[in-house]
């Protein structure tokens, strides 16, 4: 099912870490919003702000990082206005994650249906033994082969696609209306990778799950999200349909990142169009557009001013958003 | 078992049926195990040519690298280079073989000690082969950070003060400065982020046309795979299952793992349909030998 109104929306949501008396912004104005049924993937390189935004969500992130301002709205309620207890009733029940790493987010000392069954007992849904079977039923669904026996299993005697279904497992174990997916299969060879983006999909479909998933491969993002949002140095500088974004992609950085894949044109040994420079660190962008130094098409403004939100093709259903200002003209 | 792929052409590096098993011991009264990671392999890499080694974690492809450096003793087989086979050679010979065969690792965080100066980093191998006075390895070594795009005035920083990017570049620097004429790159971009990548798949390039260097290109990135290199050898489960020029083998797997693995890729193209080939490794034919299915195209099938 899909449904015209936003599950989640995220509106101007900053955060920052705390370091030697200033804040140094981590992500800045972050909006963007996410229905039912619909996978919103993020897209950008290491340090860009992506995981950040995930943390910040569901209010993981750990001091000395900290939300400055905006809103998360979710179901309805302002996540960033609850309190602890409002929260946790949220976080992991209402609102699943699944983490990058497998097997440093799951306990080497329980058994994976005991840490399934966990988070069902900790939410008060049922007992552990009624909790137990629950978390048998899960890993059938998300294809863990002879369940019943793989539920009595440590992390260490699974492979790294079997963990991270038990992550998925764990996310799904209180039916999630959302799950964050940070990277899911970043650690993963390409033909597990496509298992588990199946399954994702899979389960978005029939439980009619939103899905933010979170990745720096924009194969996966082509391949699983309906809307993209590109983000750069802990801003999203482009966002919009995935059809829209990638086949007409406006903003340099998107373009650059996307004539970085190697593959479009065949001709082996021809020179990579490469973005030269890096991606600034923590607090070292400059005051006007992040991406300016490493910019090919830079203009004078561009060092100086923060380019606004313009709309590339007029306002639809979902706008195709880029923030650079070669497109000011067509500005929001 | 092949005896030679391509009889016309001498190669620079022969590999024939290249195994290596690992023993590991449980304690003291439990029989040890065995792990066969490389089985039988062989192919040749002509002078100039990147050859691809592709294949899932625990295939075997970086093992099979390591052994033809000997940095691993490989269980049986033979390594030829330029015709000497590098497996019975002395350890002095050895080491005057290592000058021409260097690798370039997949982490650049954790392939550089932490507490030498890039100077030392990149001199280190002039070092020890006591090339030249140390006025000529000091301006070797900005030579060859000039020649991978780093500031050579920069030669006196550690490590940590580089990006993922430049410690590549520096990892290079290094592996280069004996002349080599072949270079295993293990992953060297999978690491970096994807802007970074292509900098330094460039530079490798630049590197190759300049001085003439050949590659062992061990990726799972197939997308660059396809783009780097000219032939290119799919390992399963330690052996290789097929083996081709690059472009055709991309066009046309033959091999029922090849498919699936080149089905997995997802597409860049966001409004492509998948069509993805699920591979059932219980329908493997363990026993199937490469037999040339095409001209220059192998496959165990």
């Amino acid at each position: 099912m899909v449904t015209a109104e936003p599950l989640l929306r995220v509106e101007q949501l900053t955060a920052g870490f705390d370091a030697g008396g200033r804040l140094l912004p981590a992500v800045q104005d972050v909006s963007f919003a996410l229905s039912p049924g619909r996978t919103l993937g993020i897209v950008g390189e290491s340090g860009c702000g992506k995981t950040i935004t995930a943390l910040a969500i569901v209010r993981l992130l750990q001091r000395p990082g900290r939300i400055v301002s905006g809103r998360v709205l979710f179901e309805g309620r302002d996540l960033l206005s609850l309190d602890e207890d409002g929260m946790r009733s949220v976080r992991g029940a209402r609102i699943g994650f699944i983490f990058q790493e497998p097997g440093a987010a799951l306990s080497p000392v329980y058994t994976i249906g005991d840490q399934i069954a966990e988070a069902i007992v900790a939410h008060g849904q049922t007992g552990w033994s009624e909790a137990r079977r629950r978390a048998v039923d899960l890993l059938d669904a998300v294809r863990v082969p002879d369940a019943a026996l793989r539920a009595r299993d440590y992390p260490h005697q699974l492979s790294g696609g079997l963990r991270q279904r038990v992550m998925i497992a764990v996310a799904l174990a209180c039916g999630p209306a959302l799950v964050i997916a940070d990277e899911p299969t970043t650690a993963l060879d390409v033909t597990l990778q496509a298992d588990i983006l199946d399954l994702l999909r899979d389960l978005r479909d029939r439980r009619g799950l939103a899905l933010l998933l979170i990745t720096h491969d924009f194969g996966v993002v082509a391949q699983e999200a309906d809307t993209v949002a590109v983000m750069y140095a802990g801003r999203i500088v482009e966002h919009g349909r995935t059809l829209d974004v990638m086949r007409a992609p406006r903003h340099p950085y998107t373009q650059g990142l996307l004539a970085c894949i190697p593959g479009r044109e065949v001709g082996t040994g021809t020179r990579l169009h490469a973005i030269e420079g890096m991606v600034p660190s923590l607090g070292r962008a400059p005051a006007g557009c992040a991406f300016e130094p490493r910019c090919p098409v830079r203009m004078d403004r561009c060092r100086s001013e923060l380019p606004p939100s313009s709309s590339v093709n007029g306002p639809g259903d979902v706008p195709h958003a880029v923030h650079c200002h070669l497109f000011e003209a067509c500005r929001t | 078992m092949i005896a030679a792929v391509r009889p016309h052409v001498t190669p620079l590096v022969d590999v024939r049926g290249l195994s290596k098993v690992f023993v590991r011991r449980h304690g003291l009264f439990a029989p040890p195990t065995t792990l066969t990671a490389v089985d039988g392999v062989s192919f040749e890499i002509a002078k100039g040519e990147t050859f691809g080694l592709v294949g899932e974690s625990g295939s075997g492809k970086t093992t099979t690298g390591r052994c033809l450096l000997r940095l691993v003793e490989p269980t049986q087989g033979e390594v030829f280079f330029r015709g000497e086979n590098v497996l019975e050679l002395s350890r002095t010979r050895l080491r005057e073989m290592r000058r021409n065969m260097q690798i370039v690792f997949q982490d650049p965080y954790a392939c550089l000690n932490p507490r030498m100066r890039v100077q030392q980093i990149v001199s280190e191998p002039l070092d020890i082969h006591r090339v030249g006075t140390k006025a000529e390895r000091r301006d070797r070594v900005a030579e060859l950070l000039t020649l991978v795009g780093l500031d050579p005035s920069l030669h006196a920083r550690y490590p940590h003060e580089f990006s993922g990017g430049q410690r590549q570049r520096i990892g290079l620097a290094r592996a280069i400065a004996l002349n080599p004429t072949f270079i295993v790159a293990d992953e060297p971009v999978s690491a970096l982020d994807v802007s970074v990548q292509a900098q330094i798949v460039n530079l490798l390039m630049e590197l190759q046309a300049r001085l003439g260097l050949t590659y062992l290109f061990i990726a799972h990135d197939l997308r660059l795979v396809e783009h780097a290199c000219s032939r290119v050898a799919v390992m399963y489960r330690g052996r290789i299952v097929e083996m081709g020029d690059t472009r055709a083998l991309f066009a046309s797997p033959r091999h029922p793992y090849t498919q699936a693995l080149l089905s997995a890729v997802p597409s860049m193209d966001p409004a492509a349909t998948r069509s993805r080939i699920v591979f059932d490794p219980a329908a493997l034919e363990r026993d199937a030998t490469l037999r040339e299915v095409v001209a220059g195209h192998w496959a165990a099938v």
